[in-house]
C-alpha cells in the first residue's frame, strides 16, 4: 500500500513544479492551453492530496503498523476517533494536513468567478510555489508512508495528553487558519507584482482574511480550553512557544482585520495593510519553523525531522520576495494611499489601534526568541517565563480595551470632543460604579479593578451603541424596537458584528482579569474523611478507587463539594496509567459553580486513605469560552453576510446615501 | 494485492495525465483577461457604506450634521466621477461592438457577392 502513498507525494512533487512552469510559459507565450494545463495540475493536486488524506486515514483507522507513523502515534486500543486524529499528532501527517487544505483553498480560488482576473496567473504561482514547498518537505524528510522494516504487533500509541476532543478540531483550526492567510497573501504578491496598489486585493480576499482570523480564534480558545482540562496546572495559557506560534498571526490579522476597512473605504493604510498581511504570512512559517525544528523548548515537541534548512530556506525566500516587492513599489503604493486627514477620528483611533496590536505582537515574539537570543549572544539560554509576558502583556491588553471602549463613540472623518464625550458619559458611569460596586463587594487589588471597571465601560459602550443604533433606526423607520433591532444588525452586519466580537472579547477580558487576579490555589494531603478549604469551598476526601477499562488503570479520588456547608456535588480527580505509556496521566475534574471553577488533580496518594490534592478556585475562566463563542458567531454572522470573492467593483449603482438600510 | 495498488497508481497517474495534458488537444486560444480600473479601486459600494455609516454616525450624534452633509456632498461627487466614467467605458464598449457587428455584415456581404 506504500506504494500508493509515495506514488501520490511524487506526483504531487511533480505535478505542482509542472504547473507552476507551465503558469510561467502560458503567461510569457500568452497562450491559454498551458495555464488550462496548470489548471489541471491543480485539479490533478486536489486529487492526489485529498487521495493522500484518504489513504492516511484508512492506514490509520486500520491499524497498519508496517507504516512507522501508524506504529508511532496509534495502537490497538485507541479508540478509533483518536486513531483518525492522530493523522496530525505528528509532524508528517500535520504536513500533509496542511498541504491537503492548501490545495483544496487554491482550488476554491482558480476554479471561482475570478478566473479571468489579471491577477490569478500570478496567484496561483505563488499558492502552487506554496504546494510544492510541502510537497518538497513530504517527499525528502517528512513521508507519513515509510515503512518500518520489521512489523510491530502493536503500535507505541497516542501520547494520552492528546487523546482529548481538542485533538479533533484545535490543530485543524490553526492550519485552516494558516491556510486562508496564504490566499490573501498571494493576491497581495500579484497585485503588486502588476505594480497595483489599489485595494482589489482586499475586496477580493476579504472574506479569507476573517476567515483566517475566525479559525485562529477558534484554535488559540480551544488550545486553551484543551489545556486547560488536560495539562493539571490550573491555567489555560502557559506562553509556551507552541501556543505563541498560532497566536503571534492571530495578533497581526486582527491588526489587518482593521486596518483593511481603512484602504477599502478611503485608500488609508495602503502600505500597512500589505506589510502587517506579508508578516503575519511570515509568522506562521517562522512559528512552526521554531516549534518543529527544536529550536526553541517547548512542552507540545514535534519530533525532529531536518525539516528545519526547509522551513528557513523557504522562509528566507518568502521574506526576500515579499521585501522586494514592497521596496520596489513603495512610491506606487504611497502615490495610491490617502493619509489620515484628521487626528479626532475613527481613522486615527483603527491606527492606534493596529500600533498597539504591532507592539503586542512584537512583545510575544521577543519573549519567545529571547532564549534564542540570549543564548546567541551571551552563550546561557535564559528563559524570560510567564511572569515577562503577564507584565508586558497587561497593560498593552488594557489599552486595547480601553481603546475598544473608546472607538466606537468615534465618528468617522470629523468626530467632535463634545459630542464624544457626551457619548462617553454613560459608559464611563458604568465603569466607573462597577469599579465601586467591586470594591464594595470586598474585592482587592488595584490593577484588576481598573481592568475589570475598563471591560464594563467597554462593554457599555456596545450595549451603547445597539441602543442608540435602534433609536436612530426608529427615528427614521418608524418600526418596533424589536424590529428596529433586528434589522440594524442584519442590514448593518458589517459595524454590529464587530461589536459582537467585542462584547465577546469583554466576557473573554473578565474571565482573564478574575480568573489571574484572584484565583487560589491549595495543596493539601489528608486521610479519609478529611476535608480542606477553598475560598467558600469545603472539600472532603472519600477514599480512593481503582478500576480498569481497556488498557488503561484508572485511581480515582471521590471527594465531596459544599459550598457555604451546602453540598453540591462530588468530583473525581484521578491518575491514568496507559499501558502504552511510562508515566501516569493526571485526570482533571473540574466542578462549576457560580462562574466558578473548582478544579482538583490528584498530585499523589500513599495508600488508598491518603491522597495529596493539588485544588484551584478558578472565578469566571467559563466567560472565557462564552466570550470565545460569542466572538465566534459574531465572526461567522459577519462572513455569512459578504459578497467576498465577488465585489461590485465596476457595477454602476446610484449611491443610497440617505437610506440607513443599505 | 501489489497488483491492485499498482492498478490504483496507474489509475491516479493516467488521470492526471488527462487533466495536464487535455488542454493542448483544444485549438490555440490568447489568453484573456478582465479589464482592470485601477483609478475606481475605491468601489460605489464602498462609498455606498461610508456614507451610510457617516449617517449612522450623525444619527448617533458622533457626528454634527452640518459636517455630515458636507462629507455627503464630498462622496456624492465623487461617486458622480465614477459613474461618469464607467458611462463613458461603457459607451465606448458598445460603439466598438457596433463596430465590430458591422465589419462581420461587410464580411458576409462580400462573401455572398463573390
Amino acid at each position: 500500500m506504500h506504494i500508493i502513498g509515495y506514488t501520490l507525494l511524487y506526483l504531487g512533487l511533480f505535478i505542482s513544479a509542472f504547473s507552476l512552469i507551465a503558469i510561467v510559459v502560458g503567461y510569457k507565450k500568452k497562450d491559454n492551453r498551458w495555464m488550462e494545463s496548470a489548471r489541471g495540475g491543480i485539479l490533478s493536486l486536489l486529487l492526489i492530496a485529498g487521495s493522500a488524506g484518504f489513504l492516511l486515514f484508512y492506514i490509520l483507522g486500520t491499524g497498519q503498523f508496517q507504516f512507522k507513523y501508524v506504529a508511532s502515534y496509534t495502537n490497538e486500543s485507541l479508540p478509533m476517533v483518536y486513531k483518525l486524529t492522530a493523522f496530525w499528532a505528528g509532524n508528517e501527517g500535520s504536513l500533509l494536513l496542511w498541504v491537503i487544505l492548501l490545495c483544496a483553498a487554491t482550488g476554491m480560488v482558480i476554479f471561482s468567478k475570478l478566473k479571468t482576473n489579471p491577477l490569478i496567473p500570478y496567484v496561483s504561482g505563488v499558492l502552487l510555489l506554496n504546494i510544492l514547498f510541502f510537497f518538497i518537505v513530504l517527499v525528502f524528510t517528512s513521508n507519513p508512508f515509510k515503512v518500518t522494516g520489521t512489523i510491530p504487533d502493536d503500535g507505541l500509541g497516542l501520547n494520552p495528553m492528546l487523546q482529548h476532543p481538542g485533538m479533533i478540531l484545535h490543530p485543524l483550526a490553526i492550519f485552516l487558519g494558516y491556510v486562508s492567510l496564504t490566499v490573501p497573501f498571494s493576491f497581495a504578491i500579484a497585485s503588486l507584482a502588476l505594480k497595483r496598489a489599489d485595494g482589489e486585493w482586499i475586496q477580493l480576499t476579504r472574506k479569507w482574511i476573517l476567515a483566517s482570523w475566525l479559525f485562529l480564534t477558534i484554535g488559540n480558545l480551544l488550545g486553551a480550553w484543551w489545556a486547560y482540562q488536560e495539562l493539571g496546572w490550573g491555567g489555560y495559557w502557559a506562553w509556551d512557544p507552541v501556543e505563541n506560534s498560532s497566536f503571534l498571526p492571530w495578533l497581526t490579522v486582527t491588526a489587518l482585520v482593521h486596518s483593511v476597512m481603512m484602504q477599502e473605504r478611503k485608500k488609508m493604510l495602503g502600505l500597512w495593510n500589505i506589510s502587517l498581511l506579508f508578516i503575519s504570512y511570515l509568522l506562521t512559517f517562522f512559528g512552526t519553523f521554531l516549534v518543529r525544528t527544536g529550536i526553541v523548548t517547548s512542552v507540545h515537541a514535534y519530533t525532529d525531522l531536518g525539516i528545519g534548512n526547509y522551513f528557513f530556506t523557504f522562509l528566507f525566500l518568502m521574506t526576500v520576495l515579499s521585501l522586494y516587492l514592497i521596496i520596489t513599489r513603495y512610491e506606487i503604493i504611497k502615490k495610491e494611499t490617502n493619509p489620515i486627514e484628521t487626528y479626532f477620528s475613527k481613522e486615527s483611533s483603527f491606527l492606534l489601534n493596529n500600533l498597539i496590536l504591532a507592539v503586542a505582537a512584537f512583545a510575544v515574539l521577543w519573549g519567545t526568541l529571547y532564549p534564542l537570543l540570549s543564548n546567541f549572544f551571551t552563550g546561557t539560554r535564559v528563559n524570560v517565563g510567564e511572569q515577562y509576558f503577564t507584565k508586558v502583556m497587561a497593560p498593552i491588553m488594557l489599552t486595547l480595551i480601553v481603546l475598544m471602549a473608546v472607538c466606537p463613540l468615534i465618528a468617522w472623518n470629523k468626530a467632535h470632543v463634545k459630542k464624544f464625550l457626551k457619548n462617553m458619559i454613560w459608559p464611563l458611569t458604568a465603569g466607573l460604579l462597577s469599579g465601586c460596586v467591586l470594591f464594595a463587594m470586598g474585592l482587592r487589588g488595584v490593577f484588576a479593578i481598573i481592568g475589570l471597571s475598563c471591560t464594563v465601560t467597554m462593554f457599555a459602550t456596545h450595549v451603547q451603541e445597539f441602543i442608540s443604533g435602534i433609536r436612530a433606526r426608529r427615528k427614521v423607520k418608524k418600526e418596533n424596537v424589536f424590529l428596529s433591532g433586528w434589522k440594524l444588525l442584519m442590514k448593518n452586519r458589517h459595524r454590529y458584528c464587530g461589536y459582537l466580537v467585542h462584547i465577546g472579547v469583554a466576557f473573554l477580558a473578565i474571565g482573564i482579569i478574575s480568573s489571574h487576579a484572584y484565583s487560589q490555589e491549595v495543596l493539601k494531603t489528608v486521610h479519609t474523611g478529611d476535608s480542606f478549604s477553598i475560598g467558600d469551598y469545603q472539600l472532603t476526601f472519600r477514599g480512593l478507587t481503582k478500576f480498569s477499562e481497556n488498557d488503561k488503570e484508572i485511581v480515582a479520588a471521590n471527594m465531596e463539594i459544599k459550598y457555604k456547608g451546602q453540598n453540591i456535588g462530588m468530583i473525581q480527580p484521578g491518575q491514568v496509567s496507559y499501558k502504552s505509556w511510562p508515566q501516569p496521566i493526571a485526570k482533571v475534574d473540574i466542578k462549576q459553580y457560580r462562574f466558578q471553577d473548582i478544579y482538583v488533580v490528584l498530585s499523589a496518594w500513599e495508600n488508598a486513605n491518603k491522597a495529596t490534592f493539588q485544588a484551584n478556585l478558578n472565578p469566571f475562566v467559563s466567560w472565557i469560552w462564552i466570550g470565545g463563542i460569542i466572538m465566534v458567531l459574531g465572526t461567522l454572522f459577519s462572513l455569512i453576510s459578504r459578497r467576498g470573492m465577488h465585489p461590485r467593483v465596476y457595477k454602476v449603482s446610484a449611491p443610497r446615501l440617505v437610506n440607513t438600510d443599505e | 494485492m501489489n497488483f491492485v495498488y499498482l492498478i490504483i497508481c496507474s489509475l491516479i497517474i493516467i488521470i492526471c495525465f488527462y487533466f495536464i495534458i487535455s488542454p493542448f488537444f483544444k485549438p490555440k486560444e490568447k489568453m484573456k483577461f478582465s479589464e482592470i480600473n485601477q483609478e475606481n479601486s475605491i468601489t460605489l459600494d464602498a462609498i455606498d457604506a461610508t456614507v451610510n455609516e457617516m449617517e449612522m454616525d450623525m444619527l448617533m450624534k458622533k457626528m454634527s450634521e452640518e459636517d455630515f452633509q458636507q462629507l455627503k456632498q464630498q462622496y456624492q461627487l465623487m461617486a458622480e466621477k465614477i459613474k461618469e466614467k464607467e458611462k463613458k467605458e461603457k459607451a465606448k464598449k458598445e460603439q466598438q461592438l457596433e463596430l465590430e457587428i458591422m465589419k462581420e455584415l461587410q464580411k458576409i456581404r462580400a462573401k455572398k457577392e463573390t
